[in-house]
């Protein structure tokens, strides 16, 4: 298919060497079916004919770093096709159709809660720039990104998580003219870590290698760039065998007069940071294909190890030169490489790259090697002609490469030469705005999973022991102390409290700028195995997870911001797409009514797993990440019981929701019975809860989640080195619930067990009237943990070191 | 030219990441593996005389109270009679200590080095086969999307 | 009362030293500044240079990070740099009995560059000499970030720690912390000289085993300095906890009225006002 250069009055024709100009005009469908897979480019029969069609009306054919570029700027990648796109949907039998699924959930609640608020919106910036930018002081903005990096970390875990991390980095500096980073937070998915060896598909690397290396790529990256990571959580299910996820997210502060960004005509091009080598080739096209047992083979150009302490570098010089002002225009080098940084800056612009100028790493890249690699460590700049000099000085001294290699040029196009000689001319508006949109088929059906049989076991604390040792449950130390979350000195509740230091606290809580009292709070909310019955609670319940966590340590509901990651499955699927549908929706319904807006956010598909003919599937995964605004940190409280006497309440009601429970799970049932979401209500508890937190009517609080209320009072109870005694019959719902272990073990949402001091019980009950709050029992000397019914042998009778040690001992690996 | 420095930790001091392979090595359901060292190999291309080698080894590479070093392979005692594994980047994959170490030779004032890599050396001891120490560095040393490993017994 | 802008020329200066992968920078400056020092970010190259003299100094804070990646042996080039590029002006700052304090690179650094032990160190010579302790490979064999308990084992000369004889809780957050020394003869001198400032202990001031010493430093020493007292170099990160909601255990009530590293910069800060600054400077404050 590919000759060289023999069509006329081409751009390129002049011939330069290692340029191709590929015949895409007079190719057939099958033809142009070939070249994109030939090439990696990952795009459809739709989306080569119009660049077919583009260029026929150009009477040329494109070169092949015209055609790369595209591909580049067309992927599912960079512009969201499938979230954006048209779906047919189809649940229990009514069919609608759906234009923009993004649109319409995800940024229409945004949309929704900005309006809402009219003049008080504290939104700045969302779904425009590399992050989401709120409020957050007098001085500073918020920004916030989260990204996955499953693909690299599949094939090499280290690396993978690594540039994961590096990249996520990139993102808040990319954003406005660049923020600060003041945290980092990561969420991994993985198979069990004692998976057989023997029954390891081939092409698959080990769980437990995968997870050491990638905590081992997050720890050496995020530690040597001297940002702390505070906030994170592990999931495990054997369906994550081939596509492991790794979420890496990074914060930051963006004063409040570098929102803005613009590069002006005659701008510098300059190019900052790492050198550009062969590593990360299609790395933008390849996260949308999915691996098989042959992809360590040939997906190996995408695969790279990052190198922190270049990356530092840049950092350091870039938020200097940000006092200065000395650029217009910031944006991260990232998927796509120069070709998308470049290409995004100039969008309304129109730019011109001197590909010849760019830095290597070592001889022999083609030319769209060079403009495609995303090689890491690179940040793309717009300095203008007055600035260049002190810019450039200011480089040289911190021993940073930065070279001009291009200009802003005002042509509204796309235009990139190597010595001098055309080898990509594209209309801005065609590049950015010509993806082409197509339909695709989804259908949600509500499964009907077998209900579990079994009867409810007389003593349930080795139940309970049971669920603290599960995969899922089990403390995360030997991950969280691997990382320095004390960096920057900000740290105000660290990922792991009490009296021991080793309680897993809801979420980390940080002083962003020194001598400040302002924090945040930052959470996550993850509800894997609630998907199996139906994604629309497990999303619903992931939110409100999130929400839990970041007000159980005293964050403002009504100052919380949330990201979404969707992870999926193959979208050409309708089963899989239809999962997207029920999900989005209720991210649409719980956000509004939390008033919670989106400020960012991902989306990665194609999480699929081919070997002997079957495919391993992960299960649809949402992640939701939130920063909710601490006004004194010195309100907060951990989750660890203080004082023996203390007084334990149980906020929200329990009710028979076991289905996708860690509960049901040890016992080998999934069920259907899913925990749902009242966001009405829940908004009036969170809020409740806020003002009791802040009102100083709280010692500790600790949000219900996996596990439900009997492991939620164990962890305070360890955590906090005393015992507890809890009445059952107490328990708001438990009127309603005939079996004691669906009690102690359902995962409702919108609960927390909160410890009240002596003196304080009745003010607290006064923030929740009208909601569901009870005293169920008292926090005691010694080591006992007690649960059950007054008039009965307890359920649950264990010392707190036993059970300690049954939730330590799993991950200690 | 070539100039290759090797820097181990000394005999009597714990090498934690040995000690955290043999735990690996456990999981694979390898018995018999007594023993592991991690030594680390610098191989410095360009004009590097011996005199420049020793300063190298000395004043950059090895710390003289917990290391030591040889310019060259290392022989004697220390790897005799056991498995060594040697693991290295492929070709374009970043090496990040190349560029510390490159500017730490220059800091030395010895230039014409042109280029610096590393590589690692295990030292593997006990009743192992071939077969057993092929799997233990697929499994666990090198990656061969980004890395190639050699197997020698000395 | 007025305070004017001639307040600062009464202030001890800080240096506090960048590098590539230096990274905390920041909150150390931030510490010295609580602590009533004014505090400059100083680039090795300007200091190389000639931009920056280290003269206008009166203490010199090399921040804890990952010194140029820190992949060859921790903070290993950062000490080649002292010793060979500004060697002078680090030599003459440490002879005039300037301040110096390394934390947790920065201590590694200091080792590496022979400026601890600093046994002939005295009024007039820095007492740099050959590296004769290394701090090395956590027994752990990972990166471990976690509050430790601190001990003066003995009334040392060390001037920032000057009365801190209560036990204090710090941060390590290190891969390579464990101090070990060159011969028996480097360990006997620096006991005899009471230049062991601080080891690792339990609360109650005992010693132990993991996690109580965290890394399995010999005689679980945490922090030393050098024959002067005035060059400090420890494991642990002071400018982590100058506030008590930083404490670990603060929501239970353990943090007290401030943190217990601020104590080691007000320590360094008043010792510089009163030795260090030309006489009378101090008295330019305007009220």
């Amino acid at each position: 298919m590919a000759r060289k250069f023999t069509l006329k009055k081409t751009a390129a024709d002049k011939g330069v060497a290692g340029v191709e100009v590929v015949d895409v005009t007079g190719a057939t469908d099958a033809e142009l079916m070939s070249i994109s897979k030939e090439r990696t480019l990952s795009l459809n029969l739709l989306e080569m004919k119009k660049i077919a069609r583009y260029f026929k009306n150009k009477k040329r054919n494109p070169t092949d770093v015209e055609l790369e570029t595209l591909a580049q700027t067309w992927s599912e990648h960079c512009k969201h096709k499938v979230f954006n796109g048209i779906i047919h949907y189809t649940e229990n039998g009514e069919s609608e159709l759906i234009d923009n699924l993004f649109k319409q959930t995800i940024v229409g609640a945004t949309k929704e809660i900005r309006r809402k608020l009219g003049r008080n919106d504290w939104c700045v910036s969302v779904f425009s720039d590399n992050a989401g930018v709120v409020e957050f002081d007098d001085d500073f903005h918020f920004v916030f990104k989260v990204e996955t990096h499953n693909h690299p970390s599949a094939l090499d875990p280290y690396g993978g998580a690594n540039t994961g991390i590096g990249g996520v980095i990139r993102d808040p500096l990319g954003t406005g003219l660049g923020a600060t980073p003041v945290f980092n937070n990561n969420v991994f998915c993985f198979a069990r870590p004692d998976f057989p060896h023997e029954d390891l598909p081939r092409g698959i690397l080990h769980p437990k290698r995968i997870l050491k290396g990638v905590v081992a790529g997050v720890r050496d990256y995020g530690n040597r760039m001297g940002i702390p990571t505070i906030n994170g959580s592990l999931h495990f299910d054997d369906r994550y065998l081939g596509n492991p996820i790794v979420y890496c997210g990074t914060g930051g502060l963006l004063p409040v007069d570098r929102v803005v960004k613009r590069p002006r005509k005659g701008d510098h091009i300059v190019a900052v940071g790492g050198r550009t080598g062969r590593d990360g080739i299609h790395g933008a096209t390849f996260s949308s294909v999915e691996l098989d047992d042959k992809s360590e083979v040939t997906s190996s150009g995408a695969v790279q190890i990052g190198n922190a302490i270049v990356e530092k570098k840049a950092l350091d010089v870039i938020l200097q030169a940000r006092e200065l002002k000395l650029y217009d225009c910031i944006t991260d080098c990232g998927a796509g490489g120069f070709s998308s940084a470049v290409g995004e800056m100039g969008e309304r612009i129109g730019t011109e790259v001197n590909l010849e100028k760019a830095p290597l790493k070592y001889g022999g890249l083609l030319p769209w090697e060079i403009l495609l690699s995303e090689a890491q460590e690179r940040m793309v700049l717009s300095v203008p002609p007055r600035n260049l000099k002190t810019f450039m000085k200011l480089c040289e001294r911190e021993d940073v490469e930065a070279t001009v290699i291009g200009r802003f040029t005002g042509s509204k196009r796309f235009v990139v030469k190597y010595n001098r000689k055309i080898i990509a001319d594209i209309d801005m508006s065609f590049l950015h705005g010509g993806v082409p949109r197509y339909p695709r088929p989804a259908v949600w059906d509500a499964p009907d999973h077998p209900e579990p049989t079994f009867a409810c076991p007389k003593n349930l604390t080795n139940r309970l022991i049971k669920v603290l040792g599960t995969f899922n449950v089990a403390s995360k130390e030997w991950v969280v102390r691997q990382y320095d979350h004390e960096v920057q000195a900000g740290s105000v509740l660290k990922p792991l409290v009490g009296a021991q230091d080793d309680g897993p606290g809801d979420a980390a809580v940080v002083t962003p700028v020194l001598g400040s009292k302002r924090g945040l709070a930052v959470s996550n909310g993850i509800a894997i195995r609630y998907g199996d019955i139906d994604p629309y609670w497990m999303a619903a319940s992931a939110i409100d997870e999130a929400m839990r966590n970041a007000v159980a340590v005293g964050g403002n509901p009504a100052r919380t911001c949330i990201l979404d990651n969707f992870v999926w499955g193959n979208p050409d699927k309708p089963d899989r797409l239809g999962d997207l549908v029920r999900a989005s929706r209720a991210c649409y319904d719980i956000a509004v009514e939390y008033g919670t807006p989106f400020i960012s956010g991902k989306d990665s598909f194609n999480n699929e797993f081919a070997v002997d003919g079957k495919t391993i599937a992960i299960p649809p995964t949402l992640l939701i990440s939130a920063a909710a605004r601490v006004n004194d940190v010195r309100k907060c409280v951990s989750m660890d019981f203080k004082e023996a006497g203390d007084a334990i309440f149980v906020v929200g009601e329990t009710f028979d929701e076991l289905g996708g429970s860690q509960y049901y799970q040890s016992r080998g049932f999934i069920g259907n019975n899913v925990p749902k979401v009242d966001p009405k209500k829940a908004k009036k508890i969170f809020r409740a809860m806020y003002g009791a937190i802040t009102g100083g009517l709280v010692r500790a609080c600790h949000d219900c989640s996996d596990g439900g209320l009997a492991v939620a009072v164990a962890e305070m109870a360890f955590a906090g080195g005393l015992g507890a005694m809890v009445d059952t019959q107490k328990i708001p719902g438990a009127n309603k619930i005939d079996r004691m272990d669906n009690l102690l073990f359902s995962e409702s949402n919108t609960r927390f067990v909160v410890e009240v001091g002596k003196g304080k019980e009745t003010k607290f009950r006064e923030r929740f009237k009208g909601l569901p709050c009870k005293k169920v029992g008292v926090v005691e000397e010694g080591d006992m943990l007690i649960i059950g019914a007054p008039d009965a042998d307890p359920a649950i009778k264990a010392s707190i070191g036993k059970l300690k040690k049954a939730w330590k001992e799993p991950l200690a690996l | 030219m070539t100039t290759r420095i090797e820097v181990y930790i000394k005999e009597n001091l714990v090498d934690a990441a040995g000690d955290g392979l043999l735990k690996d090595i456990e999981d694979l359901n390898i018995t018999g593996a007594v023993g592991a060292r991690f030594i680390r190999v610098t191989e410095i291309e360009g004009r590097i005389g011996k005199k420049q080698a020793q300063r190298i080894g000395a004043e950059l590479l090895c710390d003289p109270v917990s290391q030591e070093f040889v310019v060259g392979t290392i022989s004697g005692p220390l790897t005799k009679g056991a498995w060594i594994i040697e693991v290295r980047y492929n070709h374009g994959v970043t090496d990040p200590v190349s560029e510390s170490t490159m500017k730490g030779i220059a800091d030395l004032g010895i230039a014409g080095a042109t280029a610096a890599g590393t590589a690692t050396k295990v030292v593997l001891r006990g009743r192992l086969s071939k077969a057993d120490v092929d799997l233990i560095s697929r499994k666990l040393l090198a990656n061969n999307i980004i890395q190639s490993y050699t197997i020698e017994k000395n | 009362m007025r305070i004017g802008r001639k307040t600062t020329t009464g202030k001890p200066k800080a240096l506090v030293l960048r590098v590539a992968g230096i990274n905390c920078d920041r909150e150390t400056k931030h510490a010295f500044e609580i602590a009533g020092a004014a505090a400059d970010l100083v680039h090795i190259n300007q200091i190389a240079r000639g931009e920056k003299n280290m003269k206008d100094y009166h203490i010199l804070a090399v921040p804890g990070g990952f010194s140029y990646g820190d992949d060859i042996s921790a903070g290993k080039v950062l000490a080649n740099e002292l010793s060979l590029k500004i060697a002078d002006q680090v030599d003459a700052f440490v002879a005039e009995g300037k301040l110096v304090i390394g934390i947790c690179n920065g201590f590694q650094v200091l080792v590496k560059a022979g400026l601890l032990p600093g046994f002939d160190a005295a009024g007039g010579a820095s007492g740099t000499g050959a590296q004769s302790l290394t701090v090395f490979d956590n027994d752990s064999g990972k990166f471990e970030c976690r509050w430790v308990h601190l001990k003066m084992p003995a009334d040392s000369p060390c001037v920032f720690t000057k009365g801190m004889t209560e036990i204090i809780t710090l941060p390590v957050a290190h891969g390579e912390g464990k101090l070990i020394f060159d011969s028996k003869e480097t360990r006997r001198r620096l006991w005899d000289n009471n230049q062991v400032v601080y080891q690792y202990t339990d609360a109650a001031g005992e010693t132990g085993g993991y996690p109580i010493n965290p890394n399995g430093s010999e005689d679980h020493i945490a922090g030393i300095c050098n024959a002067t007292g005035r060059v400090f170099g420890l494991m642990p990160h002071p400018e982590r906890f100058v506030v008590p909601t930083q404490h670990p255990r603060w929501t239970r009530g353990e943090a007290g009225r401030k943190g217990d590293g601020i104590a080691i910069f007000e320590n360094a800060v008043r010792f510089a006002k009163k030795e260090l600054l030309p006489t009378g400077a101090i008295h330019n404050i305007h009220y």
